[in-house]
């Protein structure tokens, strides 16, 4: 991090194709000089080593994008995040190192693939985007995002490579980034019984670091996108934009194709790398193309294991579904509409939110204490007729120490000769050997098809009873609440009416609105429908559940929530603005907080895989963790806020300042609302599903699948479901909501619970 | 992991759970929610001595649970809460730094207390470990509670969870006697009596 002075100066000089070559290629060859002198040159090394290149990595990448996040100039942008970017190949290639000193070959090979893959796809994506802030300079003659928007319209196919390349960037599933952090993350958890204290320490620190830079990119790459290219044009030079010629675009679409690809064949690009593992660390990841499936694994003892082709088909086939029923069912009828923004359309663009105000939220929450940000407002005395304004200063700690604390770090590992003592094989004998459940083999052909039927149509049945059942989950919570407020309140099954209603309306449409306001409806449902299928309700061992664990689950519900915060900007409101900042704040802190709990979960029981968890649950191997109380405050507090429930979001509220989620979906109606609705109960559906899955799994069907365990299973899982819904109106109705300044520090605590569940979980283990 | 039996189960679920107290104590900023706060820290402790009472067969444990109970759990935050209420004090708690930086350096004090404390008790009673680095840690929250607090009730809430602290420790070890944690009750009397006669620095 300190030598990082140099960057957001020096890339956006250049021009924007050489600023590209210079992200995407000269910042890897210092990943190269590296690897080349750490693991080749100085051969063995110390275990010391390792930490100090995991702090500085995790530092690093944090401090980067955040940075990112407080910047209006879209190339300077692009380069902090390449700082970012390269944080998290350095927290790779320190657990490498880390686990090499301890001897856990496996291990090492499996960071050092994750941080070779990182670089790769860093490569593709950040040359994608800094071609595609080339395009629009070239278009607009400027650099500074306050005076772009709306060029969704005029530069179509370069909107949608840039799309490409931040969702790829924000880590997201099915493309490329979400595939090498997800193997970061699986680094972070492979890890055997260290005996050193500092990694035991630095490692799950780093973690935290890298949800929340992960998180934060996110929220950086929505705000990028949708300020540059959503919303109204701010400026004449915007408004009048061209499209970049064919060659840029065709160069640029290769680039998001390439995403795609290594999003989609992950395990091509593994094995690609696995020779240079090989050489550097003395072992390799697992062929991964010998896998049928295509699903990728990061150790041999098959813990956790992630499909991106699964994914994507599953998204694609069921937005294709719903798109084509909702278009045979529902009303066709669409109107195109001034925008709505509560009745008060202001027709200057200088309403819209702006990147600076975008960023306001979360530079009020982290930038106070690390970048020194200070807010003075400098009001003119009476009789002057000078604007107010409000004056803004950010500092970069680093540059005022910048010179004088700028010492390289070079690990001194010196060669003793002297190994650690290894026993055999550390990491499997720890290691859960549990296989995620597929067709069972060697059992006679009949059986097995007849079974493999069977866990279909369990499969099949579960994705069809949660889409059928949410919308009565969200009647009875309302239902409970009406009651608890002395009402009589809505019927139980009001939702469907409702939903039925939305459905025969006529569509409006904000005359402004682009392709991707009328697509995003159908992702979010898509989305979030797939990963609430992933989470076994009745049955712990669904057919498909290993094509995703948790962290895909949590990444799939960033996807959506990206995918709605760009709605939210596209009419260029200053409603769907706050929407969409809010939920990005609230976000960057949930989700860190939802990894943390997943790597507690995960350190218990020994895989990310929730199929796997419930099974470890529900034959009691755990007992009672303190960790594991940890975990569940912060699983509440997180799905108190991921689903906009009470104190941190109110869902009945009609009040347009305090409103978060409903504020960024305000210009939806009809068939796109429906749909969102919908996606909103799905949601809360999956979260008190998990919450029972990890927690209470209690009665849920075990072993192959079978009709009458299921049956059972899905039973008790009906009863569950109603206690969760019945306590969460009882919940809603007791408590007052927060002001949104507060809520940053009531999820910063459940991200500070999940960090101490880890981290006790660390310490005493092998103590 | 060691053991897995039901009784260091839950020693180490009422352990851990002081110290989950203690983090929300950090947390609050309500002076009352505090003293709240306060009452089920104790509240915890005496759950965590009687435990160990039960599972250690020593019955002199209950009366030191039955002390937590009476006076740590009931007497003494009604008795600051009814000092808060007549002196009219003001019942916002003023931090020195966000509470965000307060309990990143409490989780940093937790992971310190364990690095310290388990290797040196290597060779003990997996339950008396875990209570002692637990309880170390609650100790050391409560004085950073008292650092960066700067209203004299939360400074002494920040005390009681550190005796409280004291106190699980002293159970978790085999054999302390009654006698010495009357004496550490009797002292933290004193010097919460002579913290009253001091002048409270925001009226």
């Amino acid at each position: 991090m300190p030598l990082h002075v140099w960057l957001p100066i020096a890339h956006p000089a250049a021009p924007s194709h050489v600023s590209a070559l210079m992200s995407g290629v000269m910042t890897k060859i210092a990943v190269y000089a590296f690897i080349r002198i750490v693991f080749d040159l100085l051969g063995s090394n110390q275990w010391w080593a390792g930490t100090v290149v995991l702090a500085l990595g995790g530092i690093t990448a944090v401090l980067g994008v955040l940075q990112a996040l407080m910047e209006r100039d879209l190339k300077r942008l692009l380069a902090y995040s390449t700082v970012e970017n390269i944080g998290i190949v350095f927290i790779g290639l320190g657990l490498a190192l880390a686990f090499r000193a301890t001897g856990f070959q496996a291990g090492a090979a499996l960071a050092l693939t994750a941080a070779l893959f990182h670089a790769l796809n860093h490569t593709v994506f950040k040359s994608l985007l800094f071609f595609g802030a080339g395009a629009v300079l070239n278009a607009t003659g400027e650099r500074d995002m306050e005076t772009m928007g709306g060029l969704i319209h005029r530069m179509p196919r370069t909107s949608l490579a840039f799309l490409t390349g931040c969702v790829a960037i924000s880590g997201l599933p099915p493309l490329n980034g979400f595939a090498s952090e997800w193997l970061t993350f699986q680094a972070v958890l492979v890890h055997p019984e260290l005996p050193e204290w500092g990694l035991k320490f630095m490692i799950p620190v780093d973690g935290a670091f890298l949800a929340l830079a992960a998180a934060l990119a996110a929220a950086c790459f929505v705000r990028a996108f949708g300020i540059v290219f959503l919303g109204r044009p701010r400026s004449t030079a915007a408004a009048q934009a061209r499209e970049a010629d064919p060659w840029s675009t065709t160069a640029m679409l290769a680039f998001a194709a390439l995403c795609l690809l290594g999003g989609l064949f992950p395990g091509a690009v593994i094995d690609g790398i696995a020779p240079i593992a090989t050489v550097l660390t003395g072992a390799r990841m697992p062929a991964q193309l010998a896998d049928a499936w295509l699903t990728i694994a990061p150790v041999e003892a098959s813990r956790s294991s992630y499909n991106g082709l699964l994914v994507f088909a599953f998204i694609a086939a069921s937005m294709l579904l719903t798109t084509t029923a909702v278009h045979r069912l529902a009303s066709r009828a669409i109107r195109r509409a001034p925008a709505w923004d509560c009745g008060f359309p202001d027709p200057t663009p200088a309403s819209q939110y702006t990147a600076t105000s975008f960023a306001q939220p979360l530079r009020r929450v982290f930038a106070t204490v690390l970048f020194r940000s200070s807010e003075t407002v400098d009001m003119p005395p009476p009789g002057d007729n000078r604007p107010a304004s409000i004056v803004r200063r950010i500092r970069d700690p680093i540059w005022d120490l910048a010179l004088c604390a700028a010492r390289g770090f070079r690990p001194m590992g010196r060669r003793t000769g002297q190994c650690h003592a290894i026993p055999d094989d550390p990491p499997l004998s720890r290691l859960r050997l549990r296989r995620p459940r597929r067709a069972a083999a060697g059992a006679d052909p009949v059986a097995m098809s007849a079974a493999f039927l069977w866990a279909l149509v369990a499969q099949l049945v579960q994705m069809t009873v949660i889409l059928v059942l949410s919308p009565l989950l969200t009647g009875l919570v309302r239902k409970v609440k009406a009651r608890l407020q002395r009402r009589r309140g809505a019927s139980l099954i009001q939702p469907y009416r409702d939903l039925r209603r939305l459905l025969s309306k006529e569509t409006v449409v904000a005359e402004n609105a682009s392709w991707l306001f009328r697509a995003v409806p159908y992702f979010v449902f898509a989305a979030t429908w797939v990963a609430a299928a992933l989470v076994p309700s009745f049955a712990a061992n669904l057919m498909f559940s290993w094509s995703g664990d948790l962290i895909a689950i949590t990444a799939l519900l960033g996807s959506a929530r990206f995918a709605l915060a760009l709605a939210g900007m596209d009419i260029g409101t200053s409603f769907g603005g706050i929407g969409s900042s809010r939920e990005m704040m609230i976000a960057s802190l949930a989700e860190p907080a939802m990894l943390m709990l997943v790597f507690s979960i995960a350190l218990i029981v020994g895989s990310t895989q929730l199929s796997t968890i419930a099974e470890t649950m529900l034959n009691g191997e755990v007992g009672l963790r303190v960790s594991l109380a940890m975990a569940l405050i912060a699983l509440i507090i997180v799905a108190l806020a991921e689903n906009g429930r009470v104190p941190v979001d109110n869902p009945a509220t009609h009040l347009e300042l305090t409103m978060v989620h409903e504020a960024m979906v305000l210009e939806y109606s009809g068939r796109h609302l429906a749909m969102i609705e919908l996606a909103a109960s799905l949601k809360l559906t999956l979260y008190i599903a998990m919450i029972a899955c990890v927690f209470l799994p209690v009665g849920m069907a075990n072993g192959p699948a079978q009709p009458i365990p299921d049956a059972i299973g899905g039973a008790v899982w009906l009863v569950k479901m109603a206690v969760g819904g019945i306590a969460l109106g009882v919940a809603e109705t007791s408590v007052a909501k927060m002001r949104v300044f507060r809520v940053p520090n009531f999820l910063g605590a459940a991200l500070m619970l999940g960090l101490l569940g880890v981290l006790l979980l660390f310490v005493s283990r092998g103590m | 992991m060691p053991i897995h039996s039901l009784s260091f189960d839950i020693a180490h679920m009422l352990a851990g759970g002081l110290v989950l107290v203690s983090f929300m104590m950090l947390y609050q900023d309500r002076l009352t929610a505090l003293l709240h706060v306060l009452g089920l820290h104790a509240f915890v402790l005496a759950l965590s001595v009687a435990w160990q009472a039960h599972i250690q067969a020593a019955p002199h444990l209950y009366i030191t649970a039955a002390i937590a109970l009476a006076f740590k759990a009931i007497l003494v935050p009604y008795a600051l809460r009814r000092m808060v209420f007549q002196m009219g004090l003001h019942r916002e708690i003023e931090t020195v730094g966000g509470i965000g930086v307060t309990m990143l350096a409490g989780i940093a004090l937790v992971a310190l207390s364990l690095q310290v404390m388990l290797p040196v008790t290597a060779h003990t009673d997996p339950v008396a470990r875990e209570d002692i680095a637990l309880a170390l840690s609650v100790v050391l929250i409560g004085l950073l509670m008292m650092v960066t607090r700067r209203n004299a009730i939360s400074q002494v809430v920040g005390f009681m969870s550190l005796e409280n602290g004291i106190n699980l420790a002293a159970t978790g070890a085999r054999g302390m006697p009654l006698v010495v944690e009357i004496s550490v009750a009797f002292s933290i009397l004193i010097a919460l009596y002579r913290r009253r006669r001091l002048p409270v620095p925001h009226p």
